[in-house]
């Protein structure tokens, strides 16, 4: 179980960036991560990971793993963690790619070190998840640098390379955000279909992702936890106002009509 | 197709001016005062000089001597610059308060200032060039590529592969060395070559020889410029090869940046 104990984090001059998060994910378990930009919620996952700019820093709190501290952890123990234990899905995947690797070797060497397999099946599997995640053409794929793949399909890739590592938990921050309609639900099935049991913590701001994966739901504002329900509960009775708004232009992309009449949210 | 072209052309002069002097025919130390100041002819392909002896095959040999000390200096200065300057760009910013300073006092030092004093200590020879060249490039470079790794660590790919499990040196000699390598340090050596050839030959015109009996540009164009009224051709050639091979550098730190941005 991954547990997030009140955990603050401070920024340039002192600046707090997340008070006292509490909230804790089992393997298996869909958590959604909602709320405005520049709420904390990218920080509260790079946190997690261990892996926040150098001008930040965890001031209180404990990130708990299975009984373990993180925060207590050598750099070398938390690296070792790492893509195995705790994946990461990056936001913007146009910049999450080194632009002087081909794709192809990128994911056969990062299977072939950190899981330590030979070279051949290394690549065997970065073919096998980059079919998983609809990048059927995977010769072409593979054989290109990344500024010659579009923005949505290096979000796949992203998703393909941590699937073939199979970690436990999974942190994904905003991974449907560049992808049309069919690939991102392509990619909310394989997310749901989660066969290691991943315990995920799903961060974005498109709702019909959220009903589609989670079961709780929690929105962010200014750096704190205001609201934590089930997907049920939230979209009938939002209480934060940014919560709100939020699932009111949500109803209206559906056309949901009942929803709105029940707010009576002034526009 | 073009760009290889481009690439290949500068790479193939320096390599001649580098290895030329194999093609030499006559010893460029031999006097032969009963031929002295001959006309271009075909033993004599740039004619002689005032002491009779091959000005083509001292040309010939002063590249060598020329262009080796730069491949060498600039592959000391490659290897060294990176290592320290990597090293640097991704420790802690207290330290690097401190080495910043340093570097930056050590830097406002020119390079002549290092050749005086080594040459001074050792006397005129190649190794003192060498020394001294590299000195003053070397501080350049670690503060180029320290700037460059700073910059490079910030970026959001280095941030996806530590969060893949990527330990310190796969960050920095697999994912930071090859993308500043490219963006940055091939230019730079490449004009520092250049600068280095302006160097020697600069400095052993005016007198900070390499050392008595060395044939190289700059002592030839010393000795040329006393019968510039007779003879200005002689003035020509190393003048002419310290141009080609200066500008092939700049040319190929230009179109190796070029081929660069081209693929990414």
């Amino acid at each position: 179980m991954l547990e997030i104990k009140k955990l603050s984090v401070e920024g340039k001059n002192n600046k707090k960036l997340l008070k006292k998060i509490d909230f804790s994910v089992r393997p298996g378990e869909y958590i959604g991560l909602t709320g405005s930009s520049g709420a904390g919620k990218t920080t509260l996952i790079k946190a997690i990971m261990g892996i926040l700019d150098y001008n930040c820093r965890i001031v209180n709190g404990s990130i708990m793993l299975d009984g373990t501290a993180l925060t207590d952890l050598s750099a070398k123990e938390r690296r070792e963690l790492c893509g195995i234990t705790m994946g990461f899905i990056p936001q913007n995947p146009m910049t999450a790619f080194d632009r002087h690797k081909k794709i192809g070797k990128l994911m056969e060497e990062t299977y072939r070190i950190r899981l330590g397999i030979p070279r051949r099946e290394a690549d065997e599997l970065a073919a096998e998840t980059l079919r998983a995640v609809n990048l059927t053409d995977v010769s072409r794929v593979k054989a290109s640098y990344p500024g010659q793949l579009s923005g949505g399909m290096l979000q796949r890739v992203t998703v393909a390379i941590l699937w073939g590592l199979k970690p436990r938990y999974i942190l994904a921050d905003e991974p449907t955000s560049a992808l049309d309609e069919k690939n991102r639900d392509i990619l909310l099935e394989l997310l749901k279909e989660n066969p290691e049991k991943a315990g995920i913590v799903f961060l974005s701001h498109d709702a019909k992702a959220l009903k589609m994966l989670c079961k709780q739901i929690m929105v962010m504002e200014n750096g704190a936890l205001v609201e934590r329900q089930t997907v049920e509960e939230l979209f009938r009775h939002p209480v934060n106002e940014w919560t709100k708004k939020f699932i009111i232009s949500a109803n209206m992309e559906e056309g949901g009509e009942w929803i709105w009449k029940e707010l009576k949210y002034p526009m | 197709m073009k760009n290889k072209i481009n690439i290949i052309l500068p790479a193939a002069v320096i390599l001649f001016c580098l290895f030329g002097f194999l093609l030499a025919a006559h010893n460029p130390k031999e006097t032969n005062i009963m031929n002295k100041f001959m006309e271009p002819a075909l033993q004599y392909p740039f004619g002689t000089d005032e002491l009779g002896r091959c000005v083509f095959s001292r040309v010939l040999w002063g590249g060598w001597v020329t262009i080796g000390i730069v491949l060498a200096g600039s592959a000391i200065v490659a290897v060294f610059g990176s290592i320290i300057g990597l090293l640097l760009g991704q420790s802690s910013s207290v330290k690097n308060l401190v080495m910043d300073s340093l570097l930056n006092a050590v830097t406002a030092i020119p390079p002549i200032a290092y050749l005086i004093i080594f040459i001074g200590i050792w006397g005129n020879s190649i190794p003192t060039m060498l020394v001294a060249l590299t000195a003053s490039l070397i501080l350049r470079m670690i503060k180029l590529v320290k700037t460059l790794t700073e910059v490079e660590m910030e970026k959001a790919y280095i941030m996806c592969a530590v969060s893949c499990g990527a330990g310190r040196a796969r960050v920095l000699f697999v994912h930071i060395l090859p993308n500043i390598i490219k963006g940055g340090i091939i230019h730079f050596l490449c004009l520092s070559c250049a600068e280095m050839i302006m160097a020697i030959s600069g400095f052993s015109f005016i007198g900070l020889s390499l050392g008595d009996d060395v044939i190289d540009w700059g002592t030839m164009l010393a000795s040329a410029r006393n019968m510039i009224g007779m003879r200005p051709m002689l003035l020509f050639y190393p003048i002419f090869f310290i141009f080609l091979s200066t500008v092939s550098f700049n040319l190929l730190g230009k179109q190796l940046e070029k081929g660069e941005t081209a693929n990414a």
